[in-house]
């Protein structure tokens, strides 16, 4: 660790230093701009404030918790949650480390992989576009709606996007607009799911789904451990929670928030607001980690952080899909052909059978059932078009040359249109979750990113923070077995089953 | 000082209301705005259970039943907890008392709803397993619903009390007490910052320590 002026080039190659908090100080990390030290301005008090998690769960509580986990609860019963438990644990130790970073640099994990080595960051840059840039996200929660009311899917899926791309353009700060109308829909998701779990659910079932859950000693069921089966709960365990990158994205949410150090880096704005934009510094910045004043704040900042993690990320998600496990349980006891039909291995007719099986369980599950397709599908457009946008830009103005020359809404501006321009001429005239020829790739790539970035994590906190704010050993030995956790399970399916197609 | 952005952004809620609030000035219509964030979102489970019962194809005397029998209930609930806010009887912020309110109001909202739905439906399809392990069950629920329920409160009352500042003593009272509460506990903390530095000797609390080197040069 080195204590340093703003430093000569050659100097900047040194990796680690904190200095007191005078101008011109820096902290070096890696061999980008060092990080000037600034102060670390006060956390809130209360804890109820809400921070980026909100969004996470917004877009975590998706496809996995409605569809996939369902579906395995359908087949295996719900003695087979605890993985989804583990899942979800994993996903939030990672998220609070995602914000340790992002608290105390003002910067993105992007460029805290960047510091440690550029190609790291150019691979995120290029999985993001290989996996983003499909719209099949929409187009599930646009044909659940045409099921609902008959609209055409390739028009309200049209629709939506364009929607979803005046909303972003016209308003002043984006992060603002995505923040309270996720607010709103996380809010309505849980108060629906309360009454509708009251309304179907029942005391024997909710005591099956709690002790399914932490059970761990069930193990899993030898069914699981086939090749139609397995790749299945591998998927299954990737969607826990928030799934490709978008525990990566939320750093970028933080920043925006002004969580920890962000507040020194200014807002995304909308296009049309982009001649309001601030002048965006080279680098994160760092406080002084021997100042026990800024110590005590950062330990605020972390309190905060945590209430968002446990109570809002792991409490929210949990409680959602408990709801939805009871739902499913009652289709299963209902209708066991659903369940047959599933094991058979009718991977295509999975989500008729268990429309079917939900119908057969109360006369409006079905209904229900396409609802929260519907919601999920277009709430989960709304958050990944942002951060998608988001986060291309990011490494666009730090990392491509030439970039610097505009401004940073601009930059967001065209990946945002960019991908709903490519997305309405795909929904119409082409495959929505991409080439069929490369569907299986695309869904590995998208779980592979969650074990490279477990990994990327553990050695940018390390290596790039200072050794007062660095995660403890056992939060590191948590990222790095997750990381290989997910490798592992994937690289088996791939080697043991040949099959990557995780759905 | 200047306010940073996070500060701006983030400004802290109070974890408690004093007792005192001017409910008694309050006339019927300024009454009726404090009600209404809670009575909307006990509404809004209303009519998402009537909503369920229509998309699902219900008759439409189902679906009014359904929906009204759980509605009108529920925003009654919600508005008795704004009441209480309002009189100062519980503190502003903070998850328990809304969880408090709910763990009776939701049990008793959802069985005055399965209740009226059976009777005119002319089943008991509402409650198979008999009304005891049913209340249990709700009273469970009753957190989840709680959980909405302050989530969507704690987001977007505090938006209305603002608009509402003006013109209604309460909505007023809860603004300044927001901002009497931030300005509070800015003022501890600099009080403890101060102590700290005092405790330290005087030194400035910026000093390195340890076996840190610095490699100053020039300024």
């Amino acid at each position: 660790m080195e204590i340093g002026d703003r430093p000569s080039s050659s100097d900047a190659t040194a990796s680690g230093a904190t200095a007191v908090a005078e101008e011109g100080r820096v902290w070096v990390a890696g061999k980008l701009p060092p990080m000037p030290i600034r102060k670390l301005p006060e956390a809130p008090q209360a804890a109820h404030i809400i921070g980026p998690a909100m969004i996470l769960v917004a877009l975590g509580v998706g496809f996995g918790e409605t569809y996939l986990w369902p579906r395995l609860v359908i087949v295996f019963g719900p003695e087979i949650r605890w993985l989804f438990l583990v899942g979800v644990l994993v996903q939030t130790v990672v998220m609070l480390e995602m914000a340790r970073y992002a608290m105390a640099t003002g910067e993105s994990i992007f460029f805290g992989a960047a510091r440690v080595a550029k190609p790291i960051m150019w691979f995120f840059f290029t999985v993001a576009i290989l996996v983003y840039i499909w719209p099949g996200h929409i187009s599930g929660g646009a044909e659940a709606l045409e099921e609902l009311t008959g609209i055409p899917w390739q028009l309200s899926a049209s629709v939506g996007l364009i929607v979803i791309g005046i909303m972003f353009t016209v308003v002043t700060v984006i992060y603002n607009l995505i923040e309270a109308l996720l607010a709103f829909l996380v809010g309505v998701l849980v108060i629906g799911s309360a009454i509708v779990g009251a309304i179907v659910g029942d005391l024997s079932d909710l005591g099956q789904a709690l002790a399914g859950t932490v059970r761990i000693d069930t193990g899993i069921p030898s069914e699981a451990l086939t090749a139609a089966f397995f790749p299945i709960v591998v998927g299954a365990l990737a969607f826990a929670g928030p799934s490709g990158m978008q525990q990566m994205w939320y750093t970028l949410w933080l920043r925006d928030k002004g969580a920890g150090m962000g507040t020194h880096i200014p807002r995304v704005r909308g296009l049309l607001h982009a001649g309001e934009e601030e002048t965006i510094p080279d680098s994160g910045y760092m406080f002084d980690t021997d100042d026990p004043a800024e110590m005590r704040k950062w330990q605020g900042w972390q309190k905060w952080v945590r209430y968002d993690a446990i109570l809002l990320f792991f409490g929210t998600t949990m409680l959602v899909t408990i709801i939805f496990t009871v739902m499913a349980m009652n289709a299963a006891e209902v209708n066991p052909d659903a369940r047959q039909a599933l094991l058979d291995g009718d991977r295509d007719a999975a989500l008729p059978a268990m429309a079917s099986a939900f119908a057969q369980a109360a006369s409006y599950f079905d209904t229900l059932f396409f609802t929260f397709i519907a919601i999920v599908g277009w709430k989960a457009s709304v958050g990944l078009f942002d951060a998608f946008a988001r986060g291309q830009s990011d490494m666009t103005y730090y990392f491509m040359p030439g970039a610097k020359r505009f401004k940073m809404a601009h930059l967001y501006s065209m990946y945002l249109w960019g991908v709903i321009i490519f997305g309405i001429i795909i929904l119409n005239f082409g495959p929505a979750d991409g080439p069929t020829q490369i569907l299986d790739i695309l869904a590995f790539l998208s779980t592979f990113v969650m074990g490279a970035y477990c990994l990327t994590l553990a050695v940018v906190n390390n290596k790039n923070l200072p050794k007062k704010i660095r995660p403890n050993p056992v939060i590191t030995v948590v990222l790095v077995l997750g990381g290989i956790g997910y490798l592992f399970a994937l690289f088996y399916s791939l080697i043991r089953f040949g099959v990557t197609d995780l759905g | 000082m200047a306010v940073t952005r996070a500060e701006s952004i983030m400004d802290p809620a109070p974890e408690q209301a004093p007792h005192a609030t001017p409910w008694d000035s309050l006339d019927r219509r300024q009454v009726g705005e404090m009600i209404l964030p809670g009575a909307l979102i006990g509404l809004l489970g209303g009519m998402i259970s009537g909503g369920l019962a229509a998309l699902g194809g219900l008759s439409l005397g189902v679906t009014l039943v359904s929906a009204l029998s759980l509605g009108i209930p529920l925003a009654l609930v919600g508005a008795t907890y704004e009441i209480l806010l309002a009189k100062g009887r519980i503190p502003l912020g903070p998850l328990a008392p809304a969880a408090a309110v709910w763990l009776v109001g939701f049990p008793v909202s959802r069985s005055l709803n399965a209740a009226l739905t059976d009777l005119y439906a002319g089943s008991s399809v509402s409650v198979p397993n008999g009304w005891g392990a049913f209340v249990v069950y709700q009273v469970l629920l009753s957190v989840a619903f709680a959980i909405g329920f302050w989530w969507l409160h704690e987001n977007f009352a505090p938006r209305w009390w603002y608009a509402l500042r003006d013109s209604n003593p309460v909505a007023s009272h809860f603004v300044r007490v927001q901002l009497a509460a931030a300005a509070s506990r800015e003022s501890e903390r600099e009080q403890r910052d101060r102590r700290e530095r005092e405790r330290r000797g005087g030194k400035p609390a910026a000093a390195a320590t340890g076996r840190r080197r610095s490699r100053r040069r020039g300024g």
